[in-house]
């Protein structure tokens, strides 16, 4: 029977803690063999500022960390690297580190809240401004890969989502008044120019931009790749992201008047366009208004504007928050409202289920606060 | 701030000993984790005493898989167990040997154990053995070149800056830059539950 040496490290004080055990995912356990077995760099990093709790991201997502003790003791025990050899009996196995915990990785929503809250003062209309400007600290593309706890394809996406240009190696939102003329400008320019918008000449229609509105071409092609997809210089219209905007146009001046429902898709037809009118839909709007019946006037549906992306990012904040501005939620109400802070449905459920009383009446299930305190 | 995590280069990899042949075979053939319950306390004067000395033996009975420990005049007999999901073992690469690392969560307890002593050498984990220095930050240039997160300005300018903060990821990770490696994969481990049995040598 085989009979090894065990033994502590020869440096176990030196090598005490610098250890780390991590319990992968799946999908995290492929990655890192894969990269083991072609020898190369699984693109992993650990994130994150000195006051907050450290994320794992891989190139596409990113996983909290969270530290788990243990009641019982892990020894990291490997062989005796050859220098050492001799001090050990042949067939010795050195301890390494001993540990109490383990880190375990659960996929987070990546957080790109902070990355609106540092960009927010620098939202760019169209007005071209000079270059230096009184020493203002910029927020750069790489700033946002160093600070923002996200991965790199989180962040890219999360920038075309959230309609933040890069100019002049600067991150800046753009004005929703100004995305939705540049939107308009290019749906009648689609139209003037006789262009099929399932493939635009993104050089024609960023000429016609820049020469006749004063359209720096950086911004139009950046605004096309938001709104579709661009491939060989040429293209392809996204029709429901472009419809979106424009009833999200109408939508953000109704933030405290609403506005009644047929009004709304009457207004957004005729801004669509013929081309176009039969994309529009309020399912489009998700996420971005609440509906309620006018019960002074004539009993129709209204609508106001009231968007996700401005909710606390805190689950029990927004629950807090989604409460006090209407008491009770159907289901298929509430959760746009969630989508943001949920990874998937499951987990989306597992907030409901926390943070909400189940009412089940004559209409199905509904939700209201759990809390009767505000807390 | 980015902490790079990065794979030992395959041919480092080739070039380290490896495991004895009955314990190559667990899961990973550099590595292999041992589960106790409580911990190894050792009484020592100076924590440096323990440095290369045995613990006990090890064996591994290849007919029926079962690993038995000997230490002292103790017997534990323990299983080799599948882990729910497989670990990633990280290894602090670059940077000097500092406070441990500690990251911020909750912490669950688990079940009860047999022994509950602590080993001395928890305590040294605060003791930094070799000060942190600038020529850290300088050797770390190369650790920096294969790893794809930090660029070298980073590890220059955060140099200094947060050696001071309360970070929620080890202070060595910080500072002089350095990063952690992926020391391998492990998906099972040897594990000694049983009460441990007191044995008497033959002579």
């Amino acid at each position: 029977m085989p009979e090894y040496d065990l033994c502590f490290s020869f440096s176990s004080t030196n090598e005490a803690g610098s250890y780390k055990i991590i319990e992968l995912t799946p999908d995290l356990t492929t990655l890192i063999e894969t990269a083991i077995a072609k020898d190369e760099d699984p693109r992993l990093s650990i994130k994150g500022q000195p006051d907050e709790d450290a994320v794992l991201c891989s190139s596409t997502k990113t996983y909290g960390m969270r530290s788990v003790g243990l009641s019982n003791t892990v020894l990291v025990v490997t062989p005796v690297p050859d220098e050492r050899a001799s001090e050990f009996a042949e067939d010795a196995v050195i301890i390494r580190d001993q540990l109490n915990e383990i880190i375990e990785l659960a996929p987070v929503v990546p957080k790109l809240h902070k990355l609106s809250a540092l960009i927010k003062n620098r939202e760019y209309d169209g007005d071209n401004e000079d270059e230096d400007d009184d020493g203002m600290d910029r927020f750069t593309y790489h700033d946002a890969k160093q600070e923002i706890q996200a991965s790199d394809v989180e962040i890219d996406q999360g920038l075309k989502t959230r309609r933040v240009l890069i100019i002049n190696n600067e991150l800046r939102p753009i004005a929703p008044a100004f995305l939705a003329h540049l939107l308009e400008l290019i749906l009648n320019l689609l139209v003037s120019l006789s262009m099929n918008y399932t493939s635009v000449s993104v050089e024609a229609l960023s000429s016609a931009l820049a020469d006749d509105h004063e359209v720096s071409r950086a911004v139009s092609t950046q605004v096309m790749s938001w709104f579709g997809e661009i491939k060989d210089a040429k293209w392809k219209m996204d029709v429901d992201g472009v419809v979106k905007e424009l009833g999200l146009g109408i939508l953000r001046k109704h933030r405290h008047d609403p506005i009644a429902k047929d009004d709304l898709l009457a207004a957004w037809k005729k801004l669509a366009g013929d081309t176009f009118e039969p994309s529009v839909s309020l399912k489009l709007l998700e996420a971005n208004y609440i509906e309620t019946i006018d019960t002074m006037g004539n009993g129709a549906s209204v609508l106001r504007y009231f968007p996700a992306s401005e909710l606390p990012v805190d689950p029990a904040a927004r629950f807090s928050d989604l409460f006090l501005t209407r008491s009770i939620w159907r289901g298929e109400e509430i959760s746009p409202f969630l989508s943001d802070i949920a990874v998937n449905s499951k987990e989306r459920d597992k907030l409901l289920l926390k943070y909400c009383r189940t009412v089940t009446g004559p209409e199905g299930i509904r939700y209201t606060a759990r809390a009767q305190y505000n807390g | 701030m980015i902490i790079p995590v990065t794979l030992a280069s395959a041919s480092t990899t080739a070039a380290n000993p490896k495991l004895p042949p009955g314990l190559v075979k667990l899961s990973n053939d550099e590595i292999v984790l041992i589960e106790l319950q409580g911990a190894l306390e050792v009484d020592l004067s100076d924590p440096t005493e323990r440095n290369g000395k045995l613990v006990g033996k090890l064996k591994m009975d290849e007919a029926t898989n079962k690993p038995t420990l000997l230490i002292g005049h103790h017997l534990l007999e323990g299983k080799i167990a599948a882990l729910p999901k497989p670990y990633a073992i990280l290894v602090r690469s670059g940077g000097s040997s500092s406070s441990s690392a500690s990251v911020r969560g909750t912490t669950t307890a688990a079940n009860t154990s047999s022994t509950t002593s602590t080993a001395p050498g928890n305590g040294d984990r605060r003791m930094p053995k070799r000060t942190p220095d600038q020529t850290d930050a300088e050797s770390l240039d190369d650790d920096a070149d294969e790893s794809m997160a930090v660029d070298d300005d980073n590890n220059d300018n955060d140099d200094n800056d947060n050696n001071d903060h309360a970070v929620s990821l080890g202070n060595a990770g910080s500072g002089s830059g350095a990063g952690w490696k992926i020391a391998g994969i492990v998906k099972k481990k040897i594990i000694f539950s049983k009460r441990p049995m007191p044995v008497i040598k033959r002579k």
